[in-house]
């Protein structure tokens, strides 16, 4: 059994971390603020080999990498995965900052940045229709990855759903236009990815039927056998499995709190 | 239960063998249409067509064991305005009559309807000589030729009423007799050119022709039942014109894809699934059940597809194979960030 600290920091710096990059392609006029940056800011685990990783901005165009950075500009250094998930989490936390000083424009500028991933955190609720639809968006890429991350991260829950599972495909989409993400499972592997799957036909497809009704179901707003019985969710292929899946993600819920 | 043929030891009035269906529906044709006419090489018995000359003797022509002279009067049958069904065993179709065929029938685009019974390894005990395992690749490649493997009497039944208003020259390949019932009856679209979906799944699909359609739908079962998998099996009747539109499909939603079919794996149903899959330019994995090369071994045919895998328990041993196997292009798992 995996430590559960070390596995929610995985699905926290894998799936949410990375969703920066959203955060600008949605925001043209906040992205600008980046514009021509050639940064690095990283985020590790002191003394953990594995938990680490670095957004990269080149020329202003971010890029995640879920290794270390030899040299990088600014670099949150936390003493253990609990404090990592407490300032993920809305919790309170005091990271060694290397570069806090000598690169304190560079800090300040990032943390707006930062601080836009609490859109994921349940108790944001955005006002806006725009607001809204950046939250459906980012939820559907960290429920996506968190799923994955799971699994590589070695949660007996998933590895029990993935491990004797063929070439399988789950795939959300919210209509008519997106987002759209998808998860891939083959026999103990898996990998989470964005837009429609193309490569083949999915085993499963929860399709939303619009994004207000994807808000809903995703903050838990409305329950998920009620969004299927009012048509807001329909469930394309085994139910049993969706099921199975639901009950995961309601774990990931749980972890991330 | 009556001796009915040479190569038949029981008549179930209930399940007519694809032969018996044939002669039957051809006879009833033959009321309908006055221009189709009958013909066969000393076989008339064995392949049903004799029906129709018990009731229509002025229509019905026996050219004796001359099989290549068979297809030369159906040719001018053809071109006197007439539309010959002409009947014989399909390794004597094929091979020994293959240039009047070709150069006769397709070469001169004749409305000819040839139906070829004991294909395969149907007369699986008659040896080597009366096994025909390479019809449909010879067939699919004259020009102009239609080549149909029904699944069962009913599909040959439909087959048979089908053919009569398709232009140019047609190919239906049936067995001896025997073959298991696929459809409970015969409420569906049967079309030249278009497969018939007899089950949907997204993990693979099987796509099958003649008697190993009805193996690749029990197959499906057993694998929904046994590992969870979710088959597609296609009933692909119809070999050229193949139905691309449902190759590609599976291609695209499936991406492993097995073949059944009692006949070579060279040149056959595998093969011409193969040409569509490498057309489209997209990866698939693809596994060709069917005699591989080699004359087939002689015994019963039910033991002779298992014996090539082309039964039920080949297909359940194949997909868990193809289901294990890698497309290398798929093999990056790191999660898109």
């Amino acid at each position: 059994m995996p430590d559960r600290d070390r596995l929610l920091t995985r699905i926290l710096m894998r799936a949410s971390l990375p969703l920066m990059k959203t955060v600008l392609a949605e925001d043209e006029k906040f992205a600008a603020r980046y514009r021509g940056w050639n940064k690095v800011v990283q985020f590790e685990i002191r003394d953990d080999a594995e938990l680490a990783c670095h957004l990269a901005f080149e020329d202003g165009q971010l890029s995640y990498k879920p290794t270390r950075h030899p040299d990088p500009t600014i670099n949150f250094i936390f003493k253990d995965s609990k404090a990592f998930n407490a300032m993920m989490t809305g919790g309170v936390a005091f990271p060694k900052i290397k570069g806090m000083i000598s690169r304190l424009p560079t800090l300040v500028s990032f943390l707006p940045l930062m601080l836009r991933l609490t859109i994921l955190l349940p108790t944001k609720v955005p006002k806006t229709a725009e607001g809204r639809a950046l939250k459906v968006k980012m939820t559907l890429y960290f429920i996506t990855t968190a799923l994955s991350q799971m699994n590589k991260g070695g949660d007996e829950d998933m590895r029990a759903f993935t491990e004797k599972m063929p070439d399988r495909i789950f795939q959300w989409t919210v209509k008519p236009d997106g987002p759209h993400a998808w998860l891939r499972v083959k026999r103990g592997k898996t990998k989470a990815g964005k837009g429609l799957y193309a490569r083949r036909r999915p085993f499963i497809t929860m399709v939303f039927s619009d994004t207000e009704a994807a808000f809903q179901v995703l903050t838990s707003q409305v329950d998920m056998v009620e969004a299927i019985k009012d048509n807001k969710l329909v469930v394309e292929g085994s139910p049993e499995y969706g099921k199975d899946l639901g009950n995961i993600m309601k774990k990931i819920e749980a972890m991330v709190g | 239960m009556a001796e009915t043929g040479l190569t038949y030891t029981v008549y179930d009035a209930d399940h007519m063998t694809q032969a018996e269906i044939y002669g039957a529906v051809l006879t009833r044709l033959g009321g309908e249409r006055p221009d189709i006419v009958a013909l066969t090489a000393d076989l008339a018995k064995s392949t049903k067509i004799g029906k129709f000359g018990e009731k229509y003797p002025e229509r019905f022509f026996n050219v004796g064991i001359a099989e290549q002279n068979l297809f030369g009067v159906g040719a001018g049958l053809a071109l006197a305005g007439f539309t010959p069904f002409i009947s014989t065993f399909a390794v004597f179709t094929s091979l020994r009559a293959a240039e009047q065929v070709r150069t006769d029938i397709c070469y001169q685009k004749l409305n000819c309807k040839i139906i070829a019974t004991h294909s395969g390894v149907s007369f699986g005990q008659a040896g080597t000589t009366h096994h025909c395992t390479e019809d449909i690749s010879v067939m699919r490649s004259f020009a102009g030729m239609t080549v149909i493997v029904p699944a069962d009497g009913i599909e040959t039944a439909k087959a048979v009423a089908a053919c009569c208003d398709w232009e140019g020259p047609v190919y239906i390949r049936i067995g001896r007799g025997f073959e298991p019932r696929c459809y409970e009856n015969d409420q569906y679209d049967f079309q030249i050119g278009k497969s018939i979906q007899m089950a949907d799944g997204s993990d693979l699909t099987v796509i099958a022709c003649g008697p190993s359609v009805q193996h690749a739908v029990e197959a499906a079962k057993v694998l929904k039942a046994e590992a969870g998998l979710s088959v597609r099996v296609l009933n692909m009747h119809t070999i050229k014109p193949i139905d691309k539109d449902a190759i590609i499909s599976a291609v695209h939603d499936t991406r492993r894809i097995i073949t059944a079919e009692d006949h070579s794996t060279i040149g056959g149903l595998g093969t011409s699934v193969a040409e569509v899959i490498a057309e489209t330019g997209k990866s698939c994995l693809l596994r060709k059940l069917g005699i591989p090369d080699q004359f087939a071994i002689v015994g019963y045919p039910d033991d002779l597809y298992n014996h090539y895998k082309i039964d039920a328990d080949g297909i359940i041993e194949a997909a868990n194979a193809i289901m294990g196997t890698e497309l290398e292009a798929d093999e990056d798992w790191e999660d898109e960030f």
